[in-house]
């Protein structure tokens, strides 16, 4: 299967002033490389601060990389001339998490969705607008439309909203989407709705998707292959099916024990053990070696010394941690 | 251009500002003389620049608010000068209006350094003593109100730029303006068709509080005799009560009116400028 | 034994659109010891409920009707402010929604928890400042945070620390609006350890409000869920989370995605959450109800014990 994108040792490090004359870097993103195939759904998943929203930024080149690159159908993103980046935002659009926030709240629905199509001069005239605009609004289910077209975002509930964003990120017949956590703002009876029309949208416009999530119940219904992110890198990747059931790093397996299963409730542990010890550290001043070291309970002296590769340990599943050697 | 305007300030700016109590009178003040200025050549009842009455002549009937030291008729010299202190203020309001939007899009939009050498020219801008500097370059070029438009201009932006640039740097961070980056859409149109229309209700904020610092600096130049002595402005009428006696001469009015007048419509571009913070950050209206 | 008896609580906020019907007739009661959890989407009036225990609505908001009992004598809606003091944060304590943002941030951890003890009782500074100490400790935060700001502390801790301060003058009752919503899933069940252990440790009793049917179990006894204003079902929690009678428990049930469960189509609940100023006649729930018949939009359903312990308010049964 073909490669749709390509990313290879990104790095994205945000300076910052520490005292007056010394800086420092936030490494958001620390040397992150991986793959997604046509017509698959690619999750990138962690805790808040991982890395992974800017990682999705980065990709669609709305903030630039610090080093690395990254390939759209084989040519290198930061590289292209003006021509070529428009064709490229015409191919890679992005679904924001924050249904509200996403939409200008000045424009109505028709404008809202149509507006990618007048940026590429696709749209010939009013009615020409209109049309398109019922057409998308068709498609995202927010029928009839005429009842949804002069409406302002702030006339529309959270999972309507969504829609139209959805809407104007398919206005283009783009072939990538980078979904980040389209549903996480949702309430849950209707975070359905939003994740089966994803799922329909891909089989009808054959599209790719990056999905960015925190939610391992949601990456493992929809996501075929996924990469667990800790504090800027990849700690372990490969198909869903095998990284969840058989998690090899002490992260992965520490995730999908922390997830809130109603038939098996947590149980206290005795005693309340420091909050310390089971903090995330901030990604400013990042432990060395392994970052995950210190929340490890498995960790032994390598681990403080030698940051991990990321190593395939069975076929198509990866992982960097000194466990496996 | 026209019609998206017109919408804009039909649906949400005007109505905040009429529900407003105080945006109202403000609003109703502004355009009470307005219309004094429009039709002064209609209700004034003399040519402020005949002299229709004896020197200092004191209040009456034909002379509601008496005349001044050479005859002229004060009423018709106080409702003339609506209209210097309206043009001075809106053209002075809108040309700092301009500059300030300008340079703070730029400026909050790219950041970087840029950013920082724009910002620290806004900053020496701000910090100069306006007053003196305002007196100096009026003295230099010449009274004529296009000289005092231009000056109080050029140094009047910079407040309005700086507000401009904290809110583009609020703006650009929101997941719609990310939205139009992530569809292609240049720099430029983002920052002027995205940005800046979800500030207008606090750039007309900024704008009416301009309007009356200009009314007053006119006023003081022209109190100080930069003014220009071919207009009939409120601060050129306190000039001549001031240099010629007024007070001695009993003509307390000569100086009330002009005075009153200038407070009045400097105070109503307050009161609807705080009426259109309120438009623009709903959180103030609540805790009232 | 019953702590607190709430009986057909209205709360309603007056809008320039119309009245908002936020609590709309609603009647539960707790046990001593026992975590009830209080499950419902956005808008669903959950927040409104907790705040108007603690008597805590502002206008346009008030309590319109209903009694809220606390230990048998004490009718919260009818006391005064001076009598007021002495229960809340005493007797009933809350765990904001956002905590995390309620810590003022000018101002150090301990002398926030000193202010609020002080407030509350009469201690010198030196007594307040141990009881901080000692509160910090038992919510698991160091103590060397204590002289530190808020902004300085990670999301996880600053919950700790606002789970504490509601602790300090040792209520019976807690009411905890969201205490997990904003935190990442490993620092989540962090905190829901943590209050597991502290319900035993101190014997409280626990209004557990969330929006995430899933981390109910871990905590609580037994389980409300809310819909539009009102009660729709509640009941053990084992017999709720397995025999849902409410239509719209099961459809939330069905909503839940969890790994390593088998493929399954994407379910969701048609429509709309309901419009709190007009809401639908008869049974709020019945435009999206899949089971809705003639009387459900003619008639509100009470809510009436189906079986022992496991009440509904659906006109399916009867």
């Amino acid at each position: 299967m073909e490669t749709l994108v390509e990313v290879n040792h990104l790095k994205k490090y945000f300076p910052f002033r520490k005292g007056l004359f010394s800086k420092g870097y936030v490494k958001a993103v620390d040397d992150v490389s991986f793959h997604i195939r046509k017509n698959e759904i690619f999750c990138l998943a962690g805790e808040s601060g991982c890395g992974k929203t800017t990682t999705g930024r980065v990709v669609l080149r709305l903030i630039p990389p610090t080093s690395g690159t990254i390939l759209f159908e084989g040519k290198d993103i930061m590289k292209l001339n003006k021509s070529e980046l428009k064709a490229f935002r015409r191919n890679a659009q992005i679904i924001f998490q924050d249904p509200y926030e996403s939409l200008n709240p000045r424009e109505r629905v028709v404008d809202a969705v149509t507006k990618p199509l007048e940026v590429h001069g696709l749209i010939r005239n009013r009615r020409d607008k209109l049309e398109q605009a019922s057409q998308l609004l068709e498609s995202v289910g927010l029928t009839p439309c005429e009842q949804f077209l002069d409406k302002y975002p702030h006339q529309l509930s959270g999972g309507q909203r969504q829609r139209v964003a959805i809407a104007r990120a398919i206005s283009l017949k783009p072939k990538f989407i980078v979904a980040d956590e389209p549903v996480s703002m949702l309430d849950l009876s209707i975070r359905g709705v939003i994740l089966k029309l994803l799922m329909e949208l891909k089989s009808k416009m054959g599209l790719t998707y990056l999905f960015i999530t925190h939610d391992l119940g949601v990456a493992w219904h929809i996501s075929d292959r996924i990469a667990i992110m800790y504090l800027g890198e990849i700690v372990e990747s490969g198909s869903t099916n095998d990284v969840l059931s058989n998690p090899l790093h002490p992260y992965t397996q520490l995730l999908i024990s922390s997830v809130p299963n109603p038939e098996k409730p947590i149980i206290a542990e005795g005693g309340v053990k420091s909050a310390v010890q089971l903090e995330v550290p901030s990604a400013a001043n990042p432990p060395p070696g392994c970052k995950f070291h210190p929340r490890c309970p498995y960790a032994f002296g390598k681990c403080s010394l030698e940051r991990p590769q990321l190593h395939e340990e069975k076929p198509g599943h990866a992982v960097a941690c000194h466990l496996y050697r | 251009m026209m019609g998206f305007l017109s919408k804009i300030v039909k649906n949400e700016i005007v109505t905040g500002v009429l529900n407003n109590r105080r945006g109202l009178i403000g609003l109703t003040v502004i355009l009470i003389f307005t219309f004094i200025a429009i039709t002064a050549d209609i209700i004034s009842p003399y040519d402020p620049w005949k002299l229709t009455g004896k020197p200092y002549e004191p209040p009456s009937i034909n002379h509601p608010l008496g005349c001044n030291d050479i005859g002229q008729d004060i009423l018709s010299e106080v409702i003339y000068g609506s209209r210097v202190s309206l043009a001075v203020g809106f053209s002075v309001a809108f040309f700092s209006t301009l500059i300030g939007i300008c340079v703070g899009l730029i400026s909050g939009y790219y950041g970087g350094i840029l950013d920082e050498i724009i910002s620290r020219g806004v900053d020496v801008l701000l910090a100069l003593p306006s007053l003196p500097l305002i007196i100096i370059l009026a003295a230099y070029l010449g009274p004529s109100i296009i000289n005092i438009i231009f000056v109080l201009s050029i140094l009047g932006w910079g407040g309005m730029a700086r507000v401009v640039r904290a809110q583009t740097l609020s703006l650009r961070e929101r997941a719609f303006v990310e939205s139009c980056k992530a569809v292609g859409m240049s720099d430029l149109s983002i920052v002027f068709k995205v940005v800046l229309p979800n500030m207008f209700p606090i750039i007309l904020a900024e704008s009416a509080l301009r309007v009356t610092g200009a009314i007053l600096s006119e006023a003081g130049l022209s109190f100080l005799g930069l003014g220009d002595p071919t207009q009939k402005s409120w601060g050129m009428i306190l000039y001549y009560a001031n240099t010629r006696n007024a007070f001695f001469m009993g003509s307390w009015l000569w100086v009330l009116a002009p005075g009153l007048c200038i407070a009045i419509l400097g105070t109503a571009f307050y009161l609807v400028s705080s009426a259109l913070d309120e438009v623009a950050n709903p959180r103030l209206r609540r805790m009232r | 034994m019953e702590i607190l008896r709430v009986e057909r609580l209205k709360t309603y906020y007056e809008s320039v659109r119309g009245t908002v019907k936020a609590v709309d007739d609603v009647s539960f009661n707790l046990h001593k010891g026992e975590t009830i959890g209080l499950v419902g989407e956005s808008g669903c009036g959950k927040s409104t409920l907790g705040l108007s225990i603690m008597r805590l609505i502002k206008p346009p908001g008030r309590i319109v009707e209903g009694r809220i009992v606390y230990d048998g004598k004490i009718d919260l809606t009818k006391i005064d402010y001076e009598e007021l003091r002495k229960i809340r944060w005493k007797e009933i304590a809350m765990v904001f929604q956002g905590a995390m943002n309620v810590l003022n941030p000018v101002h150090k951890i301990v002398d926030q928890m000193v202010e609020a003890i002080i407030f509350h009782e009469n201690t010198t500074k030196s007594e307040a400042v141990e009881r901080a100490a000692k509160m910090l400790q038992l919510v698991g935060v160091p103590i060397d945070r204590m002289k530190r700001y808020p902004f300085e502390l990670s999301g996880g801790m600053r919950q700790r620390v606002v789970i504490a301060m509601a602790l300090l003058c040792n209520p019976k009752i807690v009411i905890a609006d969201e205490p997990t919503t904003a935190l990442d899933v490993v620092t989540q069940r962090n905190i829901l350890n943590l209050l597991v252990e502290l319900k035993r440790k101190l014997g409280l009793s626990i209004i557990f409000i969330t929006h995430d049917i899933s981390i109910l179990p871990s905590i609580s006894d037994r389980i409300m869920v809310m819909y539009a204003g009102e009660i729709v079902e509640i009941g053990d929690l084992r017999e709720v989370m397995n025999n849902p009678l409410h239509p719209y428990t099961r459809g939330l049930l069905n909503s839940i995605l969890l790994p390593l469960e088998p493929p399954k189509p994407f379910s969701f609940l048609p429509g709309e959450p309901p419009d709190l100023i007009n809401p639908p006649s008869g049974c709020k729930f019945h435009p999206r109800c899949p089971y809705a018949f003639g009387k459900c939009s003619l008639e509100r359903p009470q809510l009436h014990e189906e079986k022992p312990g496991h009440a509904v308010a659906c006109h399916l049964y009867r």
